[in-house]
């Protein structure tokens, strides 16, 4: 995931979205590499968000405060503008419905 | 009368995930421990675990990492010990705000915060011959967020 983040945004990518809709496990190094990602793209002048439907992850990033400053979504249909979608390590693009 | 399983592993990241697997499947023999706490119980154990081989790591050690987990009709408590250097428990850098600029270069430290928000109740010891975090989680406990 990291790698392709970097790689999203090296290539000029501003709004992401980490699809985090298989997860089905989550601990403090994963909401690392999140705040890693996060960083990177507001560097770059750009936004992150989560497509994140399970009230259990979510409540792990609640814990930490950090739904405070990602956004989450229930649902990958919910991204409203175009983003570069990240899952599983591999990117694909959402356009606006 | 309480169930006990106890396991030794070496101080790698890899067995993280066998301590979780473990430990989630005795506390599901336990009776009436809801599966969502089950939940939490997988995520606090792994944080905890994952300290504990870190400070192994960290210190050079070569001794393994003690899970203990003990299921009875009430509870639930697991304790992770190590043999590191120890830290002290009061002096934890706190998280800066969440929309401070500080916060997104503070990837690491999040761990003891989510141990004890997830555990029903939780302690730290820790001295220079190590450390025990013990976790309890109650049956028809359930810890409130707010």
């Amino acid at each position: 995931m990291r790698q392709a983040v970097v790689t999203a945004v090296a290539e000029g990518s501003r709004l992401l979205a980490l699809d985090l809709s298989e997860l089905d496990f989550v601990d403090s190094f994963g909401l690392g590499a999140v705040v890693g990602a996060l960083k990177r793209v507001r560097q770059r002048g750009g936004e992150l968000a989560l497509v994140c439907p399970s009230s259990r992850i979510r409540r792990v990033f609640e814990i930490c405060d950090l739904d405070r400053i990602l956004a989450l979504h229930d649902s990958i249909d919910t991204l409203s503008e175009l983003s570069v979608v990240v899952s599983d390590g591999a990117t694909s693009t959402r356009r606006r419905p | 009368m309480s169930d006990t399983v106890e396991i030794e592993i070496p101080a790698r990241a890899d067995y993280v995930s066998l301590v979780r697997l473990v430990v989630a499947a005795a506390a599901e023999l336990a009776p009436s421990l809801e599966p969502s706490r089950v939940d939490d119980l997988r995520v606090a154990v792994s944080e905890a675990t994952t300290n504990a081989i870190q400070a192994h790591i960290r210190s050079g050690s070569t001794r393994p990492v003690r899970v203990c987990c003990r299921c009875s009709n009430g509870s639930v408590v697991v304790t992770v010990r190590d043999e590191g250097p120890g830290f002290d428990v009061d002096a934890l850098p706190e998280m800066p705000p969440p929309e401070s600029e500080a916060r997104l270069g503070r990837e690491s430290g999040m761990g003891i915060s989510i141990m004890r928000a997830l555990a029903d109740q939780s302690s730290i010891d820790s001295s220079s011959e190590g450390t025990e975090v013990r976790l309890a989680f109650l049956v028809g406990g359930q810890v409130i967020h707010g």
